[in-house]
């Protein structure tokens, strides 16, 4: 299959192997529709078409919401799959650093870089990251931790007492709902908080003080990582070479034409922050906040087991709204950068819409567990889907509208393979 | 290949081997050590990157025993600055005029090398002449092959040798402008390379033009004995490196180090001043303790009470030719270190000749290989004939080496064969 990240520079490559979390899904029977073009400026959101699905996992995030697929994988570094997830109101988790074995994932930021899982329903999510979980001996980063049975931790809602989230101790990050962030998502989220104290949860406010240090700090590693691990891309062995009289122009011109502008912005920087005289004020210094933060919630993990926030400080922006300022871009990534730092697993879920545009936007929020503890989560939300019913409701209504002749087909296909929510939703 | 989504695993060998080389140099082990990337771009670097180890390397501050030839120095210490792990980059072949097409001029980059581990070892800056550095290099040579952690083949690519080379002023501390040279492919091109660039830089200074040394890495052209630029470099090269984040770091526990320690053989050094004290040569002891099977060998030939220096002659003599000329390796030969024992033993205590045994099982076989052997060897059996009995042993083992496992007579008869061959045939 080709596999061209979305690059000029890897255009007609096709990789000689599978990687391991895709030869996993294979053998377990998978079926690989496709392969959406990473980042690229096509796709858009499914909720509405004039705003961006999220990045950099926004086509995985909108084929599962355009309901093209069940389930899909992306990539999280700070925030790409749970990003996307929360702007077109799908499923998205990022299990915990060395869960899922890199193998055959293009780097962007080694120390950074999970695969993830989109899906309709958290069940799907489940399904999906158990049957790529796992040691891996080509990847040096992944852990030899058993994987347990994620699917035997659901619960179906009728089973459940009516407070099943009784113990739980959840604690929202007080620093998450503050200002920078918009009012509606905010008001979102503590609903959706207010449900779970309905359901049984002990609710606490959360402060991490270091919080906000995590952007910049993960901007530093990401890009001097990712600087580096862009650098095989040089022409010569694979992908567009464009052909020089010297060494140089070969290097220089191959690059320069393979590279999209962000990329190129991405590599100066990173360089730059890795250089003879820079490292000890930037790299360095942003290894050692990153141990700050990792610490402050450990710490916190430790009085709580699930910690809340919002996914991204608001609904799916316009298509093209952010070009031409990349920190205000950036910026968008508070919620999620300070999980990839501490290398913890973490579920969005929509929670709500905000009414913007065209029609309904939706709204995520994020659980944040222990490491390797994904299976707590997703026990707690195998109960939620009975507060997502009214997101169920308008998906309907969204699909009624768009998608009316594909709608049946893909019931009938989701209640052959897997029974969710969603499917016994569309025959009603 | 570098290829996108590959990435790179630790071969736990290579850490052995580490750990082995930094014990016989006498180094400080880190007990816990870390890989990082080494950046910059060239075709035969396929990431970009190469995975080293910089500034914490697995062992460091040890030191080499070396023995120069006696007018060179003799006995010297050289210090060891580092030892380090990293990956090889694979090999560019420059074919000069492009067999395949006039038009367009290109070098093949060769990848099967790529990723596999290398041990860095940097010496102090301790020797001071060509010679010095040979005889480092080699002794290097013979510790690794001792270790077993390389055949140490320069020509196979196995071993490799870059020196720098800086002078000063006498009474001057600081160190003069070093100059690295690469192209060296044998001990011998290290001596000469190393003699020709010190004297280039004394000239250089002694004209006053001491600021024409600069610090450049030269090439070592073989075939004009002289060394030349190859690039200058332009200041120190920035390889931002940082810690490479696909390999975890290596921790090494006191009961890893001490198991790979007690499984060190008797290291070169330890071995010559045995071989010293058991009252051979310098000659002898370095010939000897050069290859650790043939001082395994020697060893256990002694093992059985035979004279030192007479295991030492027939080794270094008889059987090193023989070796040689069958290009067979002594774990090769036949003969083994009791039957060599054995056979001194006997022409020792002049017992060729003696008793006839009983049993001699297929007498013929015997008689096929002594036949080779008296044919093979005319010019002995003249001297044989002119009364050079004593030759009777080297009949003996000549036959030994090529036939005695085979043989299930006792030595004694075979021994008493020859004696009847050489007789009757010098009659």
């Amino acid at each position: 299959m080709p596999s061209t990240a979305g690059s000029r520079l890897l255009e007609n490559y096709r990789p000689p192997f599978d990687a391991t979390a895709v030869r996993k899904l294979r053998e377990s029977g998978a079926i690989v529709v496709g392969r959406p073009i990473w980042m690229s400026l096509v796709t858009a959101n499914p909720w509405d078409l004039s705003r961006v699905p999220g990045g950099s996992s926004g086509g995985s995030a909108a084929a599962v919401s355009a309901r093209q697929c069940m389930v899909a994988l992306g990539s999280d570094t700070g925030g790409s799959v749970r990003q996307p997830a929360s702007f077109c109101g799908v499923v998205g988790l990022k299990p915990t650093y060395g869960r899922v074995s890199r193998y055959g994932l293009v780097a962007y930021a080694s120390s950074l870089d999970v695969i993830g899982c989109f899906g309709s329903s958290v069940a799907d999510a489940g399904i999906l990251l158990n049957s790529i979980s796992g040691h891996d001996k080509f990847d040096a980063t992944s852990s030899k931790r058993e994987v347990p049975d994620y699917q035997s931790q659901f619960v179906a809602i009728d089973y459940l007492e009516s407070k099943p989230l009784k113990g739980l101790r959840v604690g929202v990050i007080r620093e998450t709902l503050e200002n920078g962030v918009d009012s509606e998502v905010i008001s979102s989220v503590r609903d959706a908080v207010s449900h779970l104290e309905e359901l049984g949860c002990t609710v606490t406010e959360v402060s991490l003080p270091s919080f906000s240090l995590g952007l910049p700090a993960y901007y530093i590693l990401a890009l001097s990582e990712s600087s580096s691990n862009l650098s095989r891309y040089d022409g010569v062995r694979y992908g567009k070479q464009v052909p020089g009289d010297e060494l140089n122009s070969l290097y220089g011109d191959s690059r320069a034409q393979g590279f999209g502008s962000e990329v190129k912005m991405r590599i100066l920087m990173g360089t730059y922050a890795l250089s003879a005289g820079y490292y000890d004020a930037y790299y360095k210094r942003a290894q050692q906040v990153r141990t700050i933060i990792r610490s402050s919630f450990k710490e916190a993990l430790d009085k709580n087991d699930i910690l809340i926030s919002p996914a991204a400080p608001s609904v799916a922006y316009k298509i093209g709204e952010k070009k031409n300022d990349p920190l205000a871009m950036y910026a968008g990534d508070i919620m999620t950068v300070n999980v990839n730092l501490a290398g913890l697993p973490a579920l969005v879920l929509p929670c709500g819409f905000v009414e913007g545009g065209s029609g309904s936007l939706p709204v995520g929020f994020q659980m944040i567990g222990a490491a390797f503890d994904e299976a707590n989560s997703k026990l707690f939300l195998g109960c939620f889907i009975a507060f997502s019913k009214c997101y169920v409701e308008s998906q309907m209504h969204y699909f009624q509208i768009v998608f009316y002749v594909d709608l049946i087909a893909h019931a009938f296909i989701q209640l052959l393979d897997a029974p969710s929510i969603h499917a016994a939703c569309f025959l009603i | 290949m570098g290829l996108p989504g590959a990435l790179p695993v630790l071969n736990s060998k290579v850490i052995e081997y580490a750990v082995k080389v930094g014990l016989a140099l006498n180094c400080k082990l880190s007990l816990s050590s870390k890989f990082d990337r080494k950046q910059y771009f060239y075709p035969d670097l396929p990431k970009g990157y190469q995975i080293s180890q910089f500034d914490i390397p697995i062992a460091s501050g040890g030191y080499l025993d070396v023995d120069l030839p006696l007018e060179f120095g003799g006995h010297r210490k050289f210090g060891i600055t580092r030892v380090h792990m990293e990956e090889d980059a694979g090999k560019l072949l420059h074919t000069g005029n492009g067999s395949f097409s006039q038009a367009i001029k290109f070098s093949p980059v060769d990848l099967n090398r790529a990723g596999v581990p290398l041990l860095e070892i940097v010496s102090e800056p301790d020797m001071r002449t060509g010679i010095e550095a040979a005889e480092y290099a080699a002794e290097l040579q013979r510790l690794v092959r001792y270790l077993g952690v390389s055949n140490g083949n320069m020509q196979e690519g196995s071993l490799r040798c870059d020196v720098n080379v800086s002078i000063r002023p006498i009474g001057q501390l600081e160190f003069g402008t070093k100059v690295e040279i690469k192209n060296l492919n044998s001990f011998s091109s290290v001596s000469r390379a190393i003699d020709f660039e010190i004297s280039r830089q004394v000239l250089l200074h002694s004209q006053g033009q001491a600021n024409q040394i600069v610090q450049e890495t030269r090439l070592w052209e073989e075939g004009a004995q002289k060394t030349v630029t190859m690039r200058k470099k332009e200041g120190l090269a920035d390889y931002r490196y940082f810690p490479e984040p696909d390999l975890p770091g290596v921790t090494l526990s006191e009961e890893y180090i001490n198991g790979i320690r007690d499984s060190l053989p008797e290291l070169p050094e330890m071995k010559r001043r045995r071989y010293e004290n058991l009252g051979l040569s310098m000659q002898d002891v370095l010939f000897l303790a050069n290859d650790i099977n043939v001082a395994a060998f020697f060893d256990a030939t002694i093992g059985t009470g035979a004279d030192v220096k007479l295991a030492a002659n027939w080794i270094m003599g008889d059987i090193a030719a023989y070796m040689k000329n069958e290009k067979l390796s002594v774990n090769d030969i036949k003969l083994t270190p009791k039957e060599l024992g054995e056979l001194i033993a006997s022409i020792k205590g002049g017992t060729i000749s003696g008793k006839i045994g009983k049993e001699i099982v297929d007498p013929a076989e015997i008689e096929k290989i002594v036949d080779k052997v008296i044919a093979a060897n005319p010019k002995q059996l003249e001297q044989y004939r002119g009364g050079k009995t004593k030759l009777q042993g080297f009949f003996a083992g000549q036959v030994f080496m090529a036939s005695c496992s085979e043989l299930t007579t006792t030595k004694r008869t075979v021994f008493c064969y020859i004696d009847t061959e050489l007789v009757s045939r010098s009659t």
